[in-house]
């Protein structure tokens, strides 16, 4: 009988499975790195709540609409284009132009993310992606602080002016 | 007595398309089947393939599959046969009984039982063949891979991707004949729940990488061949595990390293000279040890070897 025309596997070698493996590493990958994505990650909701759009949007519908905005952007985002990631949840939320352009706190937060390498951007991408509910609940809770502590101010600037 | 020799084969397979071996669903999401590993930051639950599931895959089905194409016996085997073949068989008979002599012939005329072992009617008969389980490539594996990988293949394990990397989620819809042939749909006015439904669950992504790998005790030349052409066989169609291939999913692409080093075509060759035969007598004991089809016991015809 003749042997069945089959070819034989590709051979694998000390030197092969190390160029395999290498194409499975992720060198900048330190423990400590999801402790920085949650932190920027619910900053990056808190900023998206200070940017929602009240005039156009239902402001009951602040949260869903932030996290439609988290996912949808992280879902057209494969590549680590994280000023593509941020326009698209600005966009969702139809974050007004002007304010957004001059919101000191969003720059510097844009700044901090997107100078990252690739590697850091494409997790940080992935944990979003993968934790967006946790990641809201976090965003609400620094928002409801902002909120706070806003209206502290309000209330020490009308009793310095009585 | 033929000279026998134990082989070491390590396998590193490229997941090629998404994979889902999974373990069981949780509603309805499918869970990739994780087991657990001691690492340096404690108990990590890793996607693993079952040995169970590779044994199977690459060896015992495209075997089994080989035999019956290359002794003809396409629709001539009755079902306990195909169980014993392609399964492994059952014990059925209330008395076990030991038959060195029979255990002989059996190896004799399959070497593919001899590597992977089987249940006769009456008899437990135990393989030579291990299967490793497929490790993932990942950082929790680390000192895994390093133990089961041959001395001297160092790589810089401490900077693999964690396991989590691997993992996403798939989801699919199963449609209603209501909405996509609506032209062909009842005019009668039924009524019923529709029938669309989302499904979906956890996946190892395409290009994650499983190292696995068998060692074969103390076997010769047929059972080194039959193996190796099981193998690739195996990677010939398809090369898949576990779920849902008819979609696309589970493709791996496999290399191969084996020790000591072989010729892989002799031994190859060898096996299937062997098949070819032996085939009256693999058939006879077949019949002898299992009831043949009533239908097909008389249209089976002795073919030359």
């Amino acid at each position: 009988m003749n042997t069945p025309q089959l070819p034989p596997l590709p051979k694998l070698d000390a030197a092969a499975f190390r160029r395999e493996l290498a194409g499975l590493t992720d060198p900048q990958a330190p423990k400590a790195m999801s402790a920085d994505y949650k932190e920027l990650a619910s900053e990056f909701c808190r900023l998206l709540a200070k940017r929602f759009n009240r005039d156009q949007l239902d402001a009951l519908t602040l949260w869903d609409r932030i996290a439609t905005a988290v996912t949808t952007a992280c879902g057209k985002v494969d590549d680590g284009d994280l000023d593509r990631l941020i326009c698209l949840a600005l966009e969702t939320i139809k974050a007004d132009v002007s304010l957004a352009a001059s919101d000191q706190e969003l720059a510097y937060w844009i700044g901090t993310v997107t100078e990252r390498d690739e590697s850091w951007r494409l997790g940080f991408v992935r944990y979003l992606k993968q934790h967006t509910l946790t990641v809201i609940v976090h965003g609400r809770r620094l928002w409801e602080i902002t909120k706070d502590t806003r209206r502290e101010e309000r209330e020490a600037v009308v009793n310095g002016s009585n | 007595m033929e000279a026998t020799k134990t082989y070491r084969l390590t396998c590193l397979s490229k997941a090629t398309s998404l994979l889902t071996h999974n373990s069981g669903v949780q509603g309805n999401e499918q869970i990739v089947m994780r087991e657990g590993v001691s690492t340096d930051d404690g108990l990590r639950f890793v996607p693993v393939l079952s040995g169970n599931a590779l044994r199977h895959r690459i060896v015992r089905e495209p075997g089994a599959r080989y035999l019956v194409d290359a002794w003809e016996l396409r629709g001539n085997l009755s079902l306990d046969q195909l169980n014993w073949l392609f399964h492994g068989g059952n014990l059925s008979q209330s008395t076990a009984h030991v038959s060195l002599s029979r255990q002989q012939e059996l190896f004799r005329l399959f070497p593919l039982i001899r590597l992977i072992g089987c249940s006769l009617p009456n008899q437990i008969v135990a393989g030579s063949l291990d299967c490793h389980r497929g490790t993932l490539v990942c950082r929790e594996n680390s000192w895994r891979l390093k133990a089961a990988t041959p001395e001297g293949w160092q790589a810089d394990y401490a900077a693999l991707r964690s396991a989590e990397h691997f993992i996403e989620q798939y989801q699919y819809t199963r449609s209603d004949a209501r909405h996509t042939a609506r032209d062909l749909a009842p005019t009668n006015g039924e009524d019923a729940d529709s029938n669309l439904m989302i499904f979906g669950g956890q996946s190892v992504i395409a290009g994650a990488a499983f190292l696995h790998g068998f060692l074969a005790r103390h076997v010769g030349d047929l059972e080194l061949g039959c193996l190796l052409l099981s193998l690739r066989l195996w990677q010939a169609h398809g090369g898949t595990i576990g779920g849902q291939a008819s979609r696309g999913h589970g493709r791996l692409a496999t290399s191969l390293h084996i020790a000591p080093d072989v010729d892989q075509e002799a031994v190859i060759q060898k096996y299937t000279d062997h098949v070819a035969s032996v085939r009256d007598e693999a058939v006879a004991f077949l019949d002898g040890n299992f009831a043949p089809p009533d239908e097909n016991k008389k249209s089976r015809k002795k073919v030359k070897a």
